[in-house]
């Protein structure tokens, strides 16, 4: 692979700039808008000086922590229960061969295919129907059933790329199943499983759609809690408390990322 | 069943089927085999003749679909791995890699609830014993694969288990390393006297390391013996085959001649072998004869044979002649002596001369 | 261990919570949005039970006039092919810019690589409401782009750029091209190098070669891509809501305000069950060539 570089039969004209040009178109949004969110000036039009004072409104600002405590709370739940279910289905599918596990891969992936739009609805009318209140709770269980193939992905490839002979050695060596699974399997599986978590925590936190439809009252996250305010009118508060987002979503993806590629 | 007395291991028309996507694979198709206490048993067989299967089911990874299998006189065939008294070396040694080598070894002590000052006596006796004393600290990554090989043994023998399963232990190995390997299995086998029951695809392996081997094809076992026995009296054509090389001869039983029996060879030509009395007169045979057994001479009795190509080997130079009409070439190897002199060019008219003891007849 | 019966059951318990979730929350959910669709609309909002009718999928195609004739009405559909006209774009575009840039990635050194993967993914997972925001102020008429063309005298007026369907475009690339670049990336990594030197040793060019062997190799992955952007764009709703404001409604914002200011849970199912309908169908496509789901490309 590396004798590709640098090789004028692998020179293309344009490609090395329309790669630049997607890097930059990638990256300049969210550089603008972290730029602005210190910026001074109140019409966020032009640069006037470097301060932090519009963190300090948003963080000031008990709407908004009360949306975050809610997210919070939203995520670890369903972060948890989907996280908990995913191991639990990626154990039996990869070590175990039967008939119809392409269907179940396929009921697994279902979140990921079908349009976040249309999962709103149906879990809006589902809820309004069977007579839940839109809460909080339906919110974690909304969250849950989307996180599920978020959380199941990593833990799957890290189980299908462990060394099935690793367990045979372990109940060679008179490890009955259950301590099998938890001296050898578990702490194997565990980077997949930190990394399929965090996933599962940063899609929760993020996903703004689903939770429109189904919280209620009360049980307001902060996306949607931005959204409401992006729909008032650009502030600088905006750009602070998004600003923020994105630090946290990054800062979860390169920990998951990191945490993903640990051998062991 | 009886179990018979003396055996480690038994076999009783053991057989697996695999579902596999093309329908239904035989694996195993009615094994009866009797592995005796202490021995260095050998499984070979080339890749997919069952002798994998056959060691998965002993360890009890695998279930069988019929048959039984008994270990010291105990039926074995539904017990869980962990249940049983026997141990794996694998293939990729499969050790665990987030522990270290010490914790590798006195992983099966520690599940079998052994006292902790023992096991750290035994696991230091083991590192030993493979020669890897003061490795114990190490992770499996940061051994070369030759001493991941000797945690993989030490983690098994540990447990001083009645039989020492080995799954082609040593095919990850380069050349020098797996004929030292060999060597050192042996002194293994030889100083805990446990069973030994090893897998591999290597005659030369299997010839060099057995007390005795049992020759798979597939999913059935074609002979068992002594490496003597199944080298010089190969009972089929498959083992004579895959044993080492061997010429193949297509011919009639004319007649017999006191202990002596004279077959005409079917591309011309006749040949005197010792009689089995296996086979009717006029019955068609296939004879089997060793590159090493067979003699040239410039002239003289024998089949009159012209030398079509010559291989030079080092040691020594393999002929390959062809004989009256016969389409495969024969092949006779001479070993190289200095002042031996005699060589015989490519084009030469030759005699082979073949002795009735170095004639193998063959049962199928 | 045990026999069939045992393993059969470890099996459901281990299945169990993960298809009791999406089954249940997920998979029953659409079935009954399916069955809302047929129903009739309730007066004060919501659906009147057993009253089974076909009237939201005709009021998709026609109105009724003061009295009560059914007349054509294309709004519905007009916005139906205004989200395919857009979605189509999208993919489009984010493959014409997706798949130099993952042949450039995959031409680099290892180290590079991953690096880069890296980079293509982080926006993928950071807040899609907070990067359409972003665009906005960069598109505003008195955002960073209009800024820029000021000042370099490009223009003296502001261009509209906020609330068009350019806008809409541009995010809905944002949005999803890294769904573009990965399966294409990984598509073009698995290609073994010397496949294309031998097509150079047997005289072909490097656009023939580019052309004959490259493409085509990359072809799952470029089909992959391509559907992972068409369809969250088809369904898109923060986009559009944003960037394309009341004039560039989409399918997505269009079901959104049945359940808000319309109230016409029918109608909104209704278009949800066309939409999911819609993709399901070029899922179908796909699978049917390249067999395999793109959950696991």
């Amino acid at each position: 692979m590396l004798k590709r570089r640098g090789n004028p039969l692998w020179r293309f004209p344009g490609v090395a700039p329309t790669a630049a040009f997607v890097f930059a178109y990638l990256y300049l949004p969210i550089f603008i808008l972290i730029a602005f969110s210190f910026n001074e000036n109140r019409l966020a039009t032009i640069w006037t000086g470097f301060t932090f004072d519009w963190y300090s409104v948003a963080l000031n600002n008990s709407d908004m922590i009360r949306a975050a405590r809610n997210s919070l709370i939203v995520a670890s739940s369903a972060t948890f229960i989907a996280t908990l279910a995913a191991i639990m289905a990626a154990l039996c599918m990869t070590r175990e061969r039967f008939r119809r596990q392409q269907a179940v891969n396929a009921v697994i992936a279902l979140p990921l295919i079908v349009p976040e739009i249309v999962t709103a609805v149906a879990t809006l009318l589902f809820f309004v129907i069977i007579g839940i209140r839109l809460g909080l709770l339906t919110v974690i269980i909304a969250h849950t059933v989307f996180c599920i193939p978020f959380a199941y992905l990593p833990i799957r490839a890290r189980l299908q790329g462990m060394d099935p002979r690793l367990e045979e050695a372990a109940s060679d060596l008179y490890a009955d199943p259950w301590r099998t699974f938890r001296r050898i399997t578990l702490p194997l599986l565990w980077p997949g499983i930190l990394s399929g978590a965090m996933l599962a925590f940063i899609i929760s936190l993020d996903t703004f759609v689903i939770t429109y439809f189904v919280a209620g009252a009360g049980a307001t996250t902060l996306p949607v809690y931005i959204f409401g305010m992006i729909r008032i009118g650009i502030t600088p508060e905006v750009n602070a408390v998004s600003a923020l987002m994105l630090l946290i979503s990054i800062t979860f993806v390169t920990l998951s990322f990191l945490v993903g590629r640990m051998r062991r | 069943m009886q179990a018979t007395s003396g055996a480690a291991i038994e076999t009783q028309r053991l057989t697996k089927i695999f579902d596999g996507p093309g329908g239904e694979v035989r694996a195993l198709d009615g094994v009866d085999l009797i592995i005796r206490e202490n021995e260095f048993f050998t499984l070979l067989g080339p890749s997919g003749c069952g002798k994998t299967t056959l060691l998965r089911l002993v360890a009890g990874f695998e279930q069988p679909t019929s048959g039984e299998l008994l270990l010291e006189g105990q039926p074995m065939a539904h017990r869980p791995p962990h249940r049983r008294p026997v141990n794996t070396v694998f293939q990729s040694y499969a050790l665990f890699p987030h522990m270290s080598v010490a914790e590798n070894v006195a992983f099966g002590l520690e599940m079998q609830r052994t006292p902790r000052q023992d096991i750290k006596a035994r696991v230091e006796r083991m590192l030993s014993l493979v020669k890897l004393s003061g490795m114990g600290e190490r992770r499996p990554a940061q051994l070369s694969g030759g001493q991941q090989q000797r945690v993989a043994l030490a983690r098994a023998l540990a447990n001083q288990p009645k039989v020492l399963l080995l799954d082609e232990p040593l095919s990850a190995l380069d050349l020098k390393l797996r004929k030292d390997m060999q060597i050192e299995l042996k002194r293994l086998q030889n100083e805990t006297g446990i069973t030994f029951v090893f897998v591999t695809h290597d005659q030369e392996e299997a010839l060099t390391m057995s007390d005795r081997i049992a020759v798979m094809n597939e999913g059935q076992v074609l002979q068992v013996g002594s490496p003597t026995e199944i080298y010089e009296h190969p009972t089929s054509r498959f083992v004579a085959d895959f044993i080492g090389e061997t010429n193949l001869l297509s011919a009639r039983l004319s007649r017999r001649d006191g202990s002596r029996a004279i077959f005409d060879l079917d591309g011309g030509g006749e040949l005197q072998g010792q009689d089995d009395g296996g086979h009717q007169e006029g019955a068609a045979v296939t004879l089997a004869v060793r590159p090493e057994r067979a003699e040239l001479q410039r002239d003289g009795p024998g089949l009159p044979a012209r030398v079509e190509q010559l291989v030079y080997f080092g040691t020594d130079t393999h002929y390959r002649l062809r004989l009256g009409n016969d389409p495969t070439p024969f092949v006779v190897r001479r070993q190289n002596r200095s002042g031996a002199g005699g060589g015989f060019a490519e084009g030469e008219e030759v005699r082979l001369h073949i002795a009735p003891d170095a004639v193998r007849v063959l049962q199928d | 261990m045990g026999g069939g019966m045992g393993r059969l059951l470890r099996r459901s318990l281990l299945l169990g919570p993960a298809l009791f979730i999406i089954g249940f929350f997920m998979l029953l959910p659409l079935f009954l949005m399916g069955y809302v669709s047929i129903l009739e609309r309730g007066m004060a909002g919501g659906v009147q039970w057993g009253q089974h009718t076909v009237e939201a999928y005709v009021r998709f195609l026609f109105e009724r006039d003061l009295m009560d004739n059914l007349v054509v009405n294309i709004d519905y559909l007009r916005i139906f092919a205004r989200s395919f006209l857009l979605a189509l774009s999208t993919t489009i575009i984010a493959l014409l810019i997706g798949l130099p840039t993952a042949f450039y990635m995959s031409l680099q050194p290892a180290r590079w690589r991953n690096l880069l993967i890296f980079l293509v993914t982080i926006p993928f997972w950071t807040n899609l409401l907070v990067r359409n925001y972003a665009w906005i102020l960069l598109l505003r008429d008195s955002g960073l782009i209009n800024g820029g063309l000021q000042w370099l005298g490009l223009s003296s007026e502001p261009i509209r750029l906020l609330y068009t369907p350019f806008a809409v475009g541009v995010g809905l690339t944002y949005s999803f091209l890294p769904f573009m670049i990965l399966p294409i990336y990984a598509s073009l990594e698995k290609i073994d190098l010397r496949l294309v030197e031998a097509a150079y040793d047997l005289g072909a060019s490097k656009w023939q070669a580019l052309r004959r062997i490259v493409l085509p190799l990359a072809m799952p992955g470029i089909a992959a891509g391509s559907i992972l952007v068409f369809i969250p764009s088809l369904g898109a709703y923060v986009t559009p809501e944003l960037l394309g404001g009341s004039r560039q409604l989409m399918i997505g914002n269009l079901i959104q305000g049945q359940f808000g200011a319309a109230r016409n849970w029918p109608f909104g199912a209704a278009l949800a069950f066309v939409l999911l309908a819609l993709v399901l169908l070029a899922m179908m496509l796909y699978a049917r060539r390249y067999r395999r789901a793109p959950g696991q490309a």
